[in-house]
């Protein structure tokens, strides 16, 4: 893997995703971030769209404007974002020009006349008349309302396009839910509308669709009659450190299960799409959450984590422990839960669902656990068949299988087929899921974002269990801080048909 | 999992794998009579193999060795003729003198009976040598085959132990003169008494087809024409024949390696799920499948020959034609394609494409099955077909060459694979050699890794025909140079059955990145 040169990569890219045609790359992009002020903003959105501009992935004619209620300058914004920037030396004159294309408007999110200033400051840039324009809401919900119908009346272009890209929550069940996706369709079109997922600018979720439509290995076993479970787990090692108020609000489930992990078992479960435009893709993600029934209570296990006294710092504390989460709070920071997609091909197939915080490590992954071999000649001594997709840390694809034991023996033993992208693409950097992303917005490609009927079916299929669990305010299991978590959840997913053996252990093989 | 075992403790695991506790016992004394023990086989491969086995502690406790052929030798000239090839440390002298201080050396004539009477007077005289199991290592020249299996039977059998007699190829040069000798040796001992060699049988990554096949779910429902374009069989050597052309011309490169090595590897490939792991289980599914290939027509042959070349270096200047052993003019083969079809159910179609050659590009023996295109491609056509790879040697190896999205911000598919490497995986685990295997499953009594004579019956029966044409016609091979690939019309003839060779994808050794 040669590293390619910027203008390479570029060029390829454009050749990949801009498509010939509609190569707007000449005119005027005009990418504006509403709630700039704000730490979304602040450590995600103006550092990643620094990454594109240095890597000359924007469009050349770009201006970047903040607006946000503080009285605040670009210089501000410079200071506020460059220890999230991570700039070198070389990169100071790139920097310069990055931070001219700036703007910065303060204003009021509920007030026409701040959207109208802002239109004028937007018109008034050169080419601003004829610019695209991308609107970033890096704001709270409470304020997406107002802010939508503002842009709506006074700041779209009439000659270029317009796109708003929108950041979780969507709402906090179906109604909710409904009820904003109701308003913003009134005010958008679907095809303007950009709801970011970032797990779906992560590299191995966007491998998934290459992995199984590209490979006629997996073709004849994707199915219910190869696979006996799929695990998709999320794992973090740290608490809620301090910042648990924002997080009691929502829980595990809204937080992480609803959206990344059932994002992620779509691209598992779906059919093969007519085509990779967006459009094909998400139908057929549609199609598998429409099968999927909402989870049974006795489906699903629920942990919230408590302090390990025999923990150092932060592990001491549990999560009742943080001051900003309400006294005696139910809110889960764990859960299992196990759907099944009711179709043809997975048809009593368990999909296994897990997330924590507070866990004995960081982890994200998809596993794939396949059916013992039928009329085993190897006196039992075969383990099922693994294939594990990690989404982080340390991006890998690998196959755990039975081979011979080497040497003088003939009896099966676990080994893997490896790829760990660490050791393969050595020179290769993975950009981030933001610049994935915003990329995307530029391109018009809306594959990697969630379209209304997604978002819709996913509440569908949680919402009868989180009201169930917020009427009941069901206690959950406490488990200690840095554990895997209640051992309740495995024994649900035992009692479902994974088979955890125990017997194995991912070796690194290139350290050993 | 993979730490490397003690000694004492592979015994053990030994044991209790293939050493059934009924059949074997540790205390019983063995003794293997080496026929031919003069010979460069004996010396290089034998001496040496029992050897290693003897120092592993994997022998049985009471072994005792006993060569015998026509030279007046002693256990010193041999232990002289043998130590070069023995690769013994100096820490291991003290056990190098207990294994050579187990052996004895008796000459005598092949064709004799009296020789013979002497061989089993002292087999009896060794110590618990009447009572002793007998391994008969038949390291010789097929002239002397007849006289001396009749002469062991006749002769040596103990009448208390059992008896098993090892056999080297050549079995035969065709299916009449092999049946022949089947039939000697039948009418001489029981089935269960012979093993005939056939040491790819003996390689870690032959030995592995069964447990990968059969050991993995994911395996299962691929393995088929459905989903198998092709499967290629490849044995390449990167040198020539160095002057002992003159053996090898009257077999030719299909009978000395596309014939036994080659279809054994196929028989692994292709064959069923035995019933169980049984020695006769597996070869009732290898002969199956052999039932089932009609004989290769010349059609689907492509013969080569090497010549020098002329910018190579030393040998590689030399032609097969250039050794001053191989008769003037020869026609034979030093390099063959061939095309074979299994015509059951599973296979219908799929072509099973035979390669090997001396004085070639690299030295390589793999598996490698090609699958067919993703129907439906979603892909613009971008998608290469997946191969599994089985690199029997060098650097034994399985691999899965796959597509997946290309690292970064495209979402293009591009080639990679799943690897498992032995040398980075299992570090410390030394692979026996073949030979060091199949001596081991002599002594358990394993014919699983044997050749059964209906095995090689159906062999012959395939390539005979091919043969008896070749051997009649002469046709000229096609020359090649010295270092290539072998002849283009190979490629072609590979291509036009249906393998698909892009050549986008390099192997590479990802711990060397």
């Amino acid at each position: 893997m040669e590293p390619l040169t910027r203008s390479e990569v570029f060029g390829e890219l454009r050749k990949e995703l801009y498509g010939d045609k509609q190569s707007s790359h000449s005119s005027t992009h005009i990418f504006i971030i509403l709630g700039a002020s704000g730490d979304l903003a602040k450590k995600k959105i103006y550092p990643t769209l620094w990454w594109l501009f240095k890597d000359g992935l924007l469009p050349e004619d770009i201006y970047i404007v903040g607006f946000a209620r503080s009285d605040l300058t670009v210089e501000k914004i410079k200071a506020a974002c460059l220890p999230h920037m991570k700039v070198t030396d070389e990169e100071l004159d790139s920097l310069s020009a990055f931070f001219k294309t700036n703007s910065y408007l303060s204003g009021r999110y509920d007030v026409g006349s701040s959207f109208e200033r802002l239109n004028s400051h937007l018109s008034f840039l050169p080419g601003g008349e004829t610019a695209n324009r991308l609107f970033y809401l890096a704001l709270p919900p409470t304020v997406y309302h107002h802010v939508s119908t503002n842009i709506r009346n006074h700041c779209m272009s009439c000659k270029g396009w317009n796109r708003v890209i929108f950041e979780k929550p969507f709402g906090h069940d179906l109604q909710s839910s409904q009820e904003l996706s109701a308003h913003l369709s009134n005010l958008f079109k679907e095809d303007q509308i950009y709801r970011i997922d970032h797990y779906l600018g992560k590299e191995m979720v966007q491998n998934l669709m290459v992995l199984r439509f590209g490979n006629r290995l997996f073709g004849p076993i994707w199915n219910r009659n190869s696979v006996a479970s799929v695990v998709l787990t999320f794992k973090e090692p740290f608490g809620t450190q301090g910042r648990g108020g924002y997080f009691d609000g929502f829980g595990i489930i809204r937080d992480v299960m609803q959206n990344h992990l059932l994002q992620m078992l779509c691209l598992i479960a779906m059919e093969k799409p007519a085509s990779t435009s967006p459009d094909d893709v998400r139908n057929e993600k549609v199609k598998v959450l429409k099968c999927i029934a909402p989870p049974n209570m006795e489906d699903v296990v629920l942990g919230q984590y408590a302090g390990d006294p025999g923990g150092e710092g932060e592990a001491k504390l549990g999560y009742l422990d943080d001051p900003t989460v309400p006294k005696g709070s139910c809110t889960p920071t764990f859960a299992t839960a196990v759907l099944y997609v009711q179709n043809e091909r997975w048809d009593g197939v368990p999909f296994i669902l897990r997330c924590g915080k507070a866990l004995n490590e960081r982890k994200a992954e998809v596993r794939l656990q396949f059916t013992d071999v039928p009329g085993d000649i190897f006196a039992d001594r075969c383990q099922r068949n693994e294939l594990v997709v990690r989404v982080q840390p340390d991006e890998a694809i690998y196959l755990k299988m039975m081979t011979k034991r080497p040497g003088v023996f003939f009896s099966p033993e676990e080994t893997e087929l490896d790829l760990t992208y660490k050791s393969r693409y050595k020179n290769v950097t993975l950009p981030d899921a933001y610049e994935r992303l915003i990329l995307d917005v530029f391109c018009g490609n809306q594959m990697h974002f969630v379209r209304s009927d997604e978002l819709r079916e996913a509440w569908r299929i949680f919402t009868p269990l989180l009201h169930q669990i917020e009427a009941a305010k069901r206690q959950p299991i406490p488990y200690t801080y840095g554990s895997r978590g209640p051992s309740e959840s495995d024994d649900l997913i035992q009692r479902v048909g994974f088979r955890y053996e125990g017997t194995y252990k991912w070796v690194q093989p290139h350290t050993s | 999992m993979t730490l490397p075992l003690s000694r004492s403790e592979v015994f053990g695991e030994l044991r209790q794998e293939l050493y059934d506790d009924e059949k074997f016992h540790q205390s019983d004394v063995h003794i293997f009579i080496i026929m031919g023990a003069s010979g460069d086989l004996a010396k290089k491969k034998i001496y040496p193999t029992l050897w290693w086995l003897f120092k592993d502690g994997l022998l049985p406790e009471e072994t005792y060795f006993v060569g015998f052929a026509r030279s007046d030798l002693t256990v010193d000239a041999i232990r002289t003729a043998c130590m070069p090839f023995m690769k013994v440390t100096e820490t291991e002298a003290e056990r190098l003198s207990a294994f050579f201080a187990r052996n004895t050396y008796i000459s005598g004539k092949y064709a004799d009976d009296a020789s013979f009477s002497k061989l089993n007077a002292h087999m009896l005289a060794l110590p618990g040598g009447p009572e002793a199991n007998r391994l008969f290592y038949l390291a010789l020249p097929p002239t002397v085959y007849h006289d001396v299996t009749k002469n062991i039977k006749q002769h040596c059998m103990s009448t208390k132990g059992w008896n098993r007699v090892i056999v080297e190829k050549p079995f035969g040069h065709d299916l009449q003169s092999s049946e022949e000798l089947s039939t000697h040796l039948s009418s001489l001992f029981s089935e269960d008494q012979i093993y005939r060699i056939d040491h790819y049988l003996g390689k870690e990554m032959v030995q592995n087809l069964m447990v990968l096949r059969f050991g993995n779910r994911i395996f299962g429902p691929i393995w088929n024409r459905d989903s198998v374009a092709c499967v290629v069989l490849t044995f390449k050597e990167p040198f020539g024949t160095q002057g002992r052309g003159g053996y090898f011309n009257d077999f030719g490169i299909i009978r000395d390696v596309m014939q036994n090595h080659l279809l054994q590897m196929l028989c692994l490939v292709a064959m069923e799920k035995p019933a169980s792991t049984s020695s006769d289980d597996v070869r009732d599914e290898k002969v199956k499948v052999l039932k089932c290939i009609p004989p290769v027509t010349m059609s689907d042959v492509v013969l080569g020959q090497y010549v020098g070349n002329p910018e190579g270096e030393g040998d590689a200047k030399l032609g097969y034609l250039d050794d001053p052993t191989v008769p003037k003019g020869s026609t034979q083969a030093t390099f063959a394609t061939a095309v074979l079809y299994v015509h059951n159910e599973r296979w219908d179609g799929v072509p099973f494409i035979l390669r090997c050659g001396k004085a070639l590009n690299e030295r390589k023996a793999e598996v490698r099955l090609q699958f067919t295109d993703v129907p439906g491609d979603i892909f613009d056509n971008k998608c290469q077909r997946n191969e599994l790879v089985v690199r029997v040697q060098p650097n034994e190896a399985i691999y899965a060459k796959m597509m997946s999205k290309k690292p970064g911000v495209y979402f293009s598919p591009e080639e990679t694979e799943l690897d498992l490497t032995y040398k980075s995986r299992y570090k410390d685990v030394k692979l026996p050699d073949a030979y060091e295997r199949l001596i081991l499953d002599v002594f358990c009594g394993s014919q699983m890794h044997f050749v059964r004579s209906d095995e090689l019956r159906e062999a012959w029966r395939i390539f005979t025909p091919l043969l008896h044409q070749i051997d009649k016609e002469k046709p000229k091979p096609i020359p090649y140079k010295y270092g290539s690939r072998g002849p283009s019309e190979a490629d072609d003839l590979v291509k036009r059955v249906g393998f698909r060779y892009e050549g986008t994808y390099k192997w590479v050794n990802p711990h060397k990145l």
